[in-house]
Parts: structure tokens; sequence; C-alpha cells
């Protein structure tokens, strides 16, 4: 409970230093607003109205094995924090478990599907 | 005293992402807001003094699946879908079914409790009982948890490339 | 907080007259002021060490002017600059969220300060969750990083924006790995308790747990740790060749100054997590325990910090395919390799 206590504490302290400081900022600083000045840079050009295209579908197929092998590297935290109790068996379990989940990795390899060009 | 006051902060804090979902018109927007309630909901694991479960939320739902949604939505947007999305009717009917499906499985899980909810801390879980549970009692879910992130894996692939090729 | 009532040494006077909550309350305060301390003093610090860093691996001197020696006060007068600059706004953004994607930049890495062990009874809370917690904490920034992008309306700031996204979520993957052999030698996940398993010397430490494996994964742990936090060769969100900047192309002012004290902080804290985890933490290298734990915790977390620099100052940007292979094709799979190797290692051995 103490710890949920200080962490609570330092939510709270770090984002009201931190929206104090950017509260002063705007508040010291020249607010002089110019239709050219608040365009979106553009490298000179001129802005698109929002950026509109399309994000390319390798985001989500990264995205998604992210989330296959950030749920397996949990486990393996868990069975990191027992290992030593459990011994030989439970290096065969996570064994097991990560050897389907290495084939998955080699299928989605050989797939093509880790290519971003 | 401090139990009730966060516990209502962070409810409301949950709620208040939710609500921002319904209500935001843009999805990204939508999707940012239902990051609130993901963190609203870690805070109220904490408060159940499961730190576990906690950091498993935040890393697995707020920090992994948000930035799909997030990447998806950037993915299916187009300029022109930046307004707000229709109500048309049919997708009206779908989602009420399916809202009413939801609301009642809920109703259905809190009953199941009997009044005994567990609003107040208990002692504090520790990783290691979890651990061993799941390499011990839960070992056999625990391997086709593998055979199930295979299955996931494969269908992103087959996914993928359809997605690829229609682009 | 017992934690702290028990073990930081407050003078006694202070504590005597006071009701127990109320001394707890002043030591989570006085705590809490000093991490912030040290999270700003950091930045400016780094900021100034980078500067003169690179300017003499270019053959030149770098900031002299400004406090006369080696110009010291150099981060000072900049971190005074940016807060009296104009805080502009583009057109159409998002005025909250573009105010708020700083917030949670910087946020993700301070609360990440929260379990650090800086000796032995100097840590604001041991969570028993240590390392899951800061894996935890620390993946938020790819949400705020993706804000910020959204935010500017701008598409160099959302290309930007996703592709440092994709970049953290991708090594969070080795990352994550490579902090399990470490686990394996220490069984448990609080910073702490890793602290204490490696009493007695370098011998002891992680690094040398699993023989050739703990080394690959401290050495795998350190890469991929610099791309987690968009350094160099890894800063191609950045990329001003293509990018201008990158996610925060838009940003002035003091929201830029926190994208940056959240860059410095984000180093400090990935060189804190492998200090904790291979190098022995607050230990020194040969077991006296003269030194306090702050000062030997710090000299190795700047000899890495230093390495980070150096990285930067040396190697040319990696391409975005290049990035991806090292992370799937190369990392992932050798930290699979690591983790079993240490493991056999660590029973058999």
């Amino acid at each position: 409970m103490s710890d949920n206590l200080a962490l609570i504490f330092f939510v709270i302290a770090a984002a009201g230093v931190a929206t104090f400081m950017m509260g002063t900022a705007v508040f010291l600083g020249p607010k002089r607003r110019h239709r050219v000045k608040d365009q979106p840079f553009a490298c000179g050009g001129l802005a698109e109205p929002y950026p509109g295209e399309q994000f390319p579908v390798r985001y989500y197929l990264v995205a998604m094995l992210f989330i296959l092998f950030d749920i397996e590297v949990v486990f393996l935290y868990f069975w990191g924090v027992i290992f030593r109790d459990l011994g030989f068996p439970g290096l065969y379990e996570i064994l097991l478990f990560i050897g389907v989940l290495g084939a998955g990795l080699a299928y989605v390899w050989r797939r093509g599907a880790l290519r971003w060009v | 005293m401090l139990v009730p006051i966060s516990f209502a902060l962070l409810a409301l804090l949950a709620l208040g992402g939710a609500l921002m979902l319904l209500f935001r018109r843009d999805p990204v927007d939508g999707v940012l807001s239902l990051v609130v309630t993901m963190l609203a909901l870690a805070g109220i694991y904490l408060q159940l003094a499961d730190p576990v479960v906690a950091a498993l939320q935040v890393i697995v739902y707020a920090g992994a699946i948000m930035v799909l949604f997030l990447f998806v939505t950037m993915f299916v947007r187009r300029a022109e879908e930046r307004g707000p999305l229709g109500w048309d009717r049919p997708r009206f009917a779908l989602a009420s079914i399916v809202a009413a499906c939801l609301l009642g499985l809920l109703v259905q899980a809190i009953g199941a409790f009997g009044g005994n909810t567990p609003t107040h801390p208990g002692p504090p879980a520790e990783i290691a009982a979890i651990a061993h549970s799941l390499f011990g009692e839960f070992l056999y879910p625990f391997e086709l948890v593998s055979a199930l992130l295979l299955v996931a894996m494969v269908g992103v692939v087959v996914l993928g490339r359809r997605g690829e090729e229609s682009s | 907080m017992s934690e702290l009532a028990q073990n930081l040494t407050l003078p006694g006077a202070l504590l005597a007259g006071l009701s127990p909550g109320v001394a707890a309350m002043l030591v989570m305060f006085a705590s809490c002021a000093a991490v912030l301390g040290v999270v700003a003093l950091n930045g400016m610090f780094l900021v100034w060490w980078e500067r003169k860093i690179s300017a003499h691996i270019q053959s030149r001197v770098g900031p002299m002017t400004t406090g006369y020696w080696h110009g010291w006060l150099q981060s000072i007068a900049d971190g005074v600059k940016l807060l009296l600059k104009e805080n502009i706004i583009p057109l159409m953004a998002d005025r909250w969220l573009f105010m708020l994607a700083p917030l949670v930049v910087f946020m993700s890495a301070f609360m990440a300060f929260v379990p650090i062990p800086w000796g032995e009874k100097l840590i604001v809370a041991d969570l028993n969750v240590g390392v899951l917690y800061i894996a935890a904490i620390t993946s938020l920034s790819a949400i705020g990083v993706i804000m910020a992008g959204w935010a500017s309306n701008n598409k160099w700031s959302l290309y930007g924006g996703m592709r440092a996204a994709a970049q953290i979520v991708s090594y969070e993957i080795p990352v994550g790995l490579a902090l399990v052999p470490a686990l394996l030698a220490s069984s448990t996940l609080s910073m702490q308790g890793i602290v204490e398993v490696q009493a007695g010397g370098i011998w002891n430490w992680n690094i040398f747990a699993g023989g050739p494996f703990t080394i690959v994964a401290f050495g795998a742990l350190f890469l991929a740790s610099l791309a987690e936090v968009n350094r160099a060769p890894f800063d191609l969100p950045e990329a001003e060749s293509e990018l201008v900047c990158g996610f925060h192309t838009e940003y002035s002012g003091m929201c830029f100054a926190f994208f940056f004290l959240a860059e410095y902080s984000e180093m400090f804290v990935v060189a804190v997590v492998a200090s904790v985890l291979y190098l022995g933490g607050w230990h020194d290298p040969l077991g006296l325990g003269i030194l306090p734990g702050p000062v030997v915790l710090m000299a190795k977390v700047l000899l890495l910090v230093f390495v980070q620099m150096w990285f930067r100052w040396t190697f040319p940007r990696l391409r975005v395919d290049q990035l991806m292979y090292l992370a799937w094709k190369v990392l992932t799979p050798l930290g699979f390799i690591n983790v079993f190797g240490a493991a056999f290692w660590l029973i058999l051995v």
C-alpha cells in the first residue's frame, strides 16, 4: 500500500511541476500569432490541410507481432523468477513454449512479414 | 478513507475515457481516450493490491494493444473520413445487440460475487506464487497459450498479405 | 513509505515531535523533490556533456563562453531561454493533445525513477514487480510519441511519430528478452533484490553469472535500449534528412524542452537498468563497500551514457529496413538463444 502511495505522490508531483513549468512558459513567452508562422512546417511549401495519407499495412503487422511476443516475454519473466525452484523440468516446459513460438517466428520470417521495404 | 476516494477518482477517469471514446468524432482521439480508461483500470488493480496485474495491464493493454489500435486506425483512415462516424441503422442495431449481450454478461459476472465484490485491498500478490501456479496447476493451459499465439501469428501474416495485395 | 520512514535517516528531531503519518508524508515530499532534482540536473548536465563530447569527437571545443569554465552554464542559459520562448501551436492542431504529448513522454521517463535503488537503504519504493514496472511505464512513451505526431497536424510529425512508435515497440521485444538472463541469475523482479544478489565484487555480477550468454545479453540490452530511446545510430524518428525533425517538428519553447528532458532521462533510465541488472547496481567492483552507493551507481551509469554518446557521434544512422532487420532477425533470435544458454549454464555450472 505504501508503494502505491509513493506512485500516486510521484504522478501528482511530476504532472504538477511539468504543467506549472509549461504554463509559466506559455504565460511568459511572447504571443505573436501570424497566419504564415502558424502554418504546419512543410519545408517551405504549402502544407496539406491535414496529413491524409494511409499508412502501410506493415505497421499493423509489426504491432500485432509485438503484442504476441510481448505476451511471451512476460511469461518468461514469471518463469525467470522461479527458474531455480523449477530446475530442469521447468526448463523443458519453457523450451516447449518457446519452441512453438520460435516456429511461429520462423514462419513469419519465411513469409517475408518481417521485411520492411 | 483514502481508498474510496482514489477508487472513485479512478472509476470516474475510466468512465470518462470510455465516454470520450464514444463521443469524440475522430477515431484516433477515440483510441487515445481509451488509453486513459486502460490506465485508470491499471490504477484500480494496483489499489486492489495486485501490482502484477496492474503492470500487465499497462504493458499489454495500454502499451501494446493501444499502439496496435492506433496503427490500425491510421491504416484504415482516409482523409475524407475525418468527420463523425455515421449512425446508419444496421450499424446501430448491431452495436446495440452486442452492447446488450455485454451488459448481460457483466451483470451475471457481478451477480456471481453475491455482494462480496472485493473493493478493499487484501495482502499484496506475490509474483512467485503466481508463477508457481502458472507452471504447476495451469501448466497445460499455459502450454496451450503458445499454440494460441502461434495461430494468431499465422493469422496476422495471412491477413497482412491480403491487405498488402489490395492496397 | 514505511520503508522510507524506517530507512531514510532523517534527523530524529524532525521525526520525534511529529505523528508517523505526517513524518512519512514529509519523507515522501523530500524524496519526490530529490528525484525531480536528479532528473533536472541530469538533463542539464547530460546536454552540456553531450555537446562537449560531440565537439571533441569532431575536433571542436563546444560551448566555451557561458559561465567562463568550459561553458558549464550553457544548459541553464538554454533552459531560461526556452522558458521565455513563444509556444507556437500550428493551425488546425489539436491544442490539448499537442500540449499533453510532451507531458506523457516526460512522465513515462520520470516515473521509471521510482524503483531505482541508489544504495542499501536508499530507494523510494522497492516495488516487488520492479523490472516489470519499468518495462510497463517506459512502454507508454510510444503512445505519447504518436500523440505528438498526430496532434501536430503535420505530415512529417505524423510520419516521425508512427516510425518512432514502430521502432519503440519492435525493440521492446529484444530489450525484454535481454532482461531475462539477469532475472534467471537473481530470481526476483525487485530492483533492490537484484542488486543484493550481486554483492561481493565484480565476479558476482550478473554479467558473469551465465558465462558468455549473460555477457552477450548485456551487449544486446545496451544496443536494443539505444534503439528503444531513439538514440543514434537508431534515431530514425527524427532523421533530419528525411523527416525534418520527426514527431517534435512543430514543438517549440518549453514543450520542446520536455521532449528533450525526456530523452536524456530515458538515456539515464536505460543505463540504470543495465547497471542494476548486470553491473551490480550500487556495489563497487571490488566489493569493499567504502564508497557510497549513489556514487558507485552514478559512475557506472555515466560510463554507459558516455558510450551511448560516443556511439551517436561515431556511427551513421541506419536505414529503416536495416533497423527492423536488426530488431526482428538478429536481436530477437539472439535473445532466445541467450535466455536458454544462460538457463543451462546456471543449472549446470
